[in-house]
C-alpha cells in the first residue's frame, strides 16, 4: 500500500505554553516539567471552530491538493480516533453524508476505527491495507481515505500529568495499493498489545501503573524490531523517526535501545503542536515530505504511535526507488 | 478462501438492568452534564444535558461492552479454544457507557490470544457487523494466505443508554445486548461445492429499493450467490418493517422471510440466525438504513 496525498489542518496561531497553563490550570509542577524537561512551547488549538466544520474544511483542502483521478476512486473513508466516540451519536450520520457529497461518491463506505487510542490511525493503516488489497483482488480499483483529528473539549482530553498535553490538528491521507511518483510505500506495519492494560483508564493501581511503565520501552522496542524485520531493514538503515508529540525523551531512549542515531528523530513539531491524538504521524510525514530536499536522504522512515490502553504501533515507510534520485 | 462459522458459535444475550441501581448524587450528575455540554459545544451544537439521561447512563455502568462481552466470550471459551484467535473485531452502533476502555484489548487479555490484532468498527450504523465480517475476511486473506483454519472473533455490543437525548436511538426502544461469533477461515472449496457450516459470501450496500422495479431487480443486482447456490432455498432475515414490505411483493413472498427483533440493534440479525440455525439454505441478511440497504450473504450446508 502507498501513502499519496496528505493534507493537514493546523491552527494558524499556536497557543503558547503560558496560555495553556492558564487555560487548563494544570499547576506549577506540570508547567515546570512541560517547559524545562520536555521543552514544550505551544499547542495547536481551534478555539472557536466546531469539529464537523474542521473536518469539512480539511476535506475541501484535500480535494484541492489531491490527484482528481485518485480522488474519484475513494471507496473507503475511515476516521481513526483516540476517543471511542468523539462525536454525539446523532451528529455522525450528517457528517458522513456531507463527506460523501463532497467526494461525489454516495456509495463510499464511511466508518470509524477505534479501540487502539492514539495508535488507532496506524492500526487503521494495517486494516485498510488488507481492505484495499482485497478490493483490488476483486477488480475494484479503490482508494482509501484516512481521516484523523479530535477536539480537546474536556479536561479528560487536555493534558496528562507530567507527560504532555493534547493538541487539535486534522489530517486526511490518501491510501492506494498502486504507486505514484512521490508516494510513500508502507513496507511494514507491526502492532503489539499489552492487552492486560486495556482497562487501565477505568481501574488501575500504583503497582499496575509501575508495571506498565516498566513494560513500555521494552514493548515499543519489540514493536519496532518487528516492523524492521518485516520491512527487511536494519536499525542503522533508518534515516527518520517520526515521533508522537508526548514525552519527547521517550524517543531518545527508543533510539538508544533499538540502535539508531538520536539525530534522526524528526523534532520539527515535537514541542510545538501538542499531542494531536492520531494525527501526529501524518502531520510530520507531510512536513517531512514538504521540507526534504532529497527524498532518498530521509527514508526509510519509522513512524511510532502508542495507545494509552496498551496498543503499540510501528510503521516503516519508504519512497519508491524511482523517486530516490 | 472464505469465512465459515457454526450457529453454535454465535452466542448472544439481552442484558437486564439491575433493578436497584445505586443512587447518583448531584456532583456525579454535574460531572456528566458538564462533559455533555462541552462535547456538544465542540460540535457546534447547543448543550442537551439532562438529569434523566445522566442518571440513566450511570445506572447502566454494569452493562458496559466489556462486562457483556466478557460473559459471552467466557461461555464461548468453554466450547472452543480461543487462545489462538488472530483477529478480534468489535462492531457497534451505540457508544459504550465505559469511556476510555479498549474492549478489544480486554478481550484479547481474557482469551490469552496475545498475538491477536484488535480493532473496532463503528459509525457505520446498524450494519457495522456486516462491514466487520467483510473486514475479517479481507484481513485473514491478506495475512494468512494458504493457511486455513485461522480464527477471528467478531464482537457485537450496543447500549440502551447514552448521556444525552438521541431521537435516532430512542425510536428502537433498545435493550442492552451483545453477541460474539467465532469465525474460521475455510479451507479450499469442498469437491462437491456444498458448504459445511455457515459460509460468508460477501457484504454489499446498495441504494434502498424505493420502487417496484428496484425491488424486483434487487436480487440480481446483489449477485451474492453462485449458480449452484441459487438452487438452495433462500432465507431472508431483515427488520419487521422491511419484511412486511417484501411479503407484499410476489417475487419475494415465495421465499422464506423472517424478521428480527429491532431492539437488539446490531446483535439482532445474529440472534435471529442463531435461533433459526437453518440447514441447506442461502441466506440474505438485509439491514435498511437511511437511503441504503446493507446486505450480507451466507450459505449454509447440511
Amino acid at each position: 500500500m502507498y501513502i499519496h496525498t496528505i493534507t493537514s489542518l493546523v491552527a494558524a496561531n499556536l497557543t503558547s505554553l503560558p496560555a495553556l497553563a492558564q487555560k487548563y490550570a494544570w499547576g506549577e509542577r506540570n508547567t515546570k516539567i512541560f517547559s524545562r524537561f520536555h521543552r514544550m512551547e505551544s499547542a495547536s488549538l481551534f478555539e472557536h471552530e466546531a469539529l464537523p466544520d474542521l473536518i469539512m474544511q480539511l476535506l475541501r483542502q484535500f480535494q484541492a491538493e489531491c490527484d482528481p483521478v485518485l480522488f474519484g476512486t475513494i471507496g473507503y473513508v475511515a476516521w481513526a480516533h483516540s476517543l471511542n466516540c468523539p462525536s454525539p451519536f446523532d451528529v455522525v450520520p450528517g457528517l458522513a453524508n456531507d463527506l460523501r457529497s463532497l467526494l461525489g461518491r454516495p456509495q463510499a463506505e464511511f466508518f470509524s476505527i477505534t479501540q487502539a487510542s492514539c495508535a488507532s490511525a496506524l492500526v487503521g493503516l494495517k486494516f485498510l491495507d488488507a481492505k484495499l488489497t482485497a478490493a483490488h483482488a476483486r477488480q475494484d480499483k479503490l482508494c482509501g481515505l484516512l481521516i484523523t483529528g479530535e477536539k480537546c473539549f474536556h479536561d479528560t482530553v487536555q493534558y496528562v500529568d507530567q507527560n504532555g498535553y493534547f493538541g487539535e490538528a486534522l489530517c486526511a491521507t490518501l491510501l492506494s495499493p498502486e504507486p505514484s511518483p512521490g508516494a510513500l510505500r508502507v513496507s511494514a506495519v507491526h502492532i503489539r498489545q499489552l492487552a492486560a492494560y486495556g482497562t487501565r483508564l477505568r481501574a488501575t493501581d500504583r503497582d499496575s501503573e509501575n508495571a506498565y511503565d516498566h513494560a513500555f520501552i521494552p514493548t515499543m522496542v519489540e514493536t519496532v524490531q518487528g516492523a524492521l524485520q518485516h520491512a527487511g531493514r536494519r536499525p542503522e538503515e533508518l534515516r527518520t523517526l517520526i515521533p508522537y508529540h508526548i514525552s519527547p525523551p521517550t524517543f531518545d531512549r527508543i533510539a538508544d535501545r533499538v540502535g539508531f542515531a538520536r539525530d534522526i528523530i524528526y523534532r520539527r513539531h515535537l514541542h510545538r503542536l501538542g499531542h494531536c491524538f492520531c494525527s501526529d504521524a501524518f502531520i510530520n510525514l507531510k512536513s517531512l515530505r514538504a521540507h526534504a530536499e532529497n527524498a532518498g536522504a530521509v527514508h526509510p522512515i519509522l513512524v511510532l504511535a502508542s495507545g494509552i490502553a496498551g496498543t503499540f504501533a510501528a510503521v516503516v515507510l519508504e519512497f519508491n526507488s524511482e523517486d530516490e534520485t | 478462501m472464505s469465512l465459515q462459522f457454526a450457529a453454535t458459535h454465535i452466542l448472544w444475550r439481552q442484558f437486564e438492568r439491575h433493578s436497584a441501581a445505586p443512587a447518583v448524587d448531584d456532583a456525579q450528575l454535574k460531572q456528566v452534564k458538564d462533559f455533555v455540554e462541552a462535547f456538544f459545544h465542540a460540535h457546534g451544537h447547543t448543550a442537551q444535558a439532562q438529569d434523566r439521561h445522566a442518571s440513566r447512563w450511570y445506572a447502566a455502568q454494569h452493562l458496559t461492552f466489556r462486562a457483556m462481552l466478557t460473559q459471552l466470550v467466557g461461555e464461548l471459551a468453554t466450547q472452543i479454544p480461543l487462545n489462538d484467535v488472530e483477529l478480534v473485531v468489535l462492531a457497534h452502533w451505540t457508544p459504550d457507557v465505559e469511556v476510555g476502555c479498549s474492549v478489544t484489548n480486554a478481550i484479547i487479555h481474557q482469551t490469552g490470544a496475545h498475538d491477536a490484532f484488535g480493532i473496532a468498527i463503528s459509525d457505520h450504523g446498524l450494519s457495522s457487523p456486516f462491514l466487520a465480517l467483510q473486514a475479517i475476511e479481507d484481513y485473514l486473506d491478506d495475512t494468512n494466505a494458504g493457511r486455513p483454519g485461522k480464527k477471528a472473533l467478531l464482537l457485537i455490543a450496543d447500549q440502551d443508554a447514552i448521556m444525552y437525548p438521541s431521537p435516532s436511538l430512542e425510536r428502537f426502544n433498545p435493550v442492552a445486548s451483545a453477541c460474539v461469533v467465532m469465525l474460521q477461515k475455510r479451507a479450499d472449496e469442498p469437491a462437491d461445492g456444498r458448504a459445511t457450516g455457515i459460509v460468508f459470501k460477501q457484504y454489499r450496500t446498495v441504494p434502498f429499493p424505493a420502487t417496484q422495479h428496484a425491488l424486483e431487480t434487487l436480487l440480481n443486482r446483489l449477485d451474492m450467490f453462485t449458480s449452484m447456490e441459487e438452487h438452495l432455498p433462500l432465507l431472508i432475515l431483515t427488520t419487521a418493517c422491511f419484511a412486511a414490505q417484501l411479503r407484499m411483493h410476489a417475487q419475494w413472498a415465495s421465499h422464506r422471510i423472517e424478521s428480527w427483533d429491532d431492539a437488539l440493534l446490531c446483535s439482532a440479525p445474529w440472534a435471529r440466525l442463531q435461533q433459526l440455525a437453518p440447514n441447506s439454505h442461502r441466506i440474505l441478511m438485509m439491514q435498511p438504513q437511511d437511503n441504503a440497504l446493507s446486505c450480507a450473504g451466507l450459505v449454509v450446508g447440511d
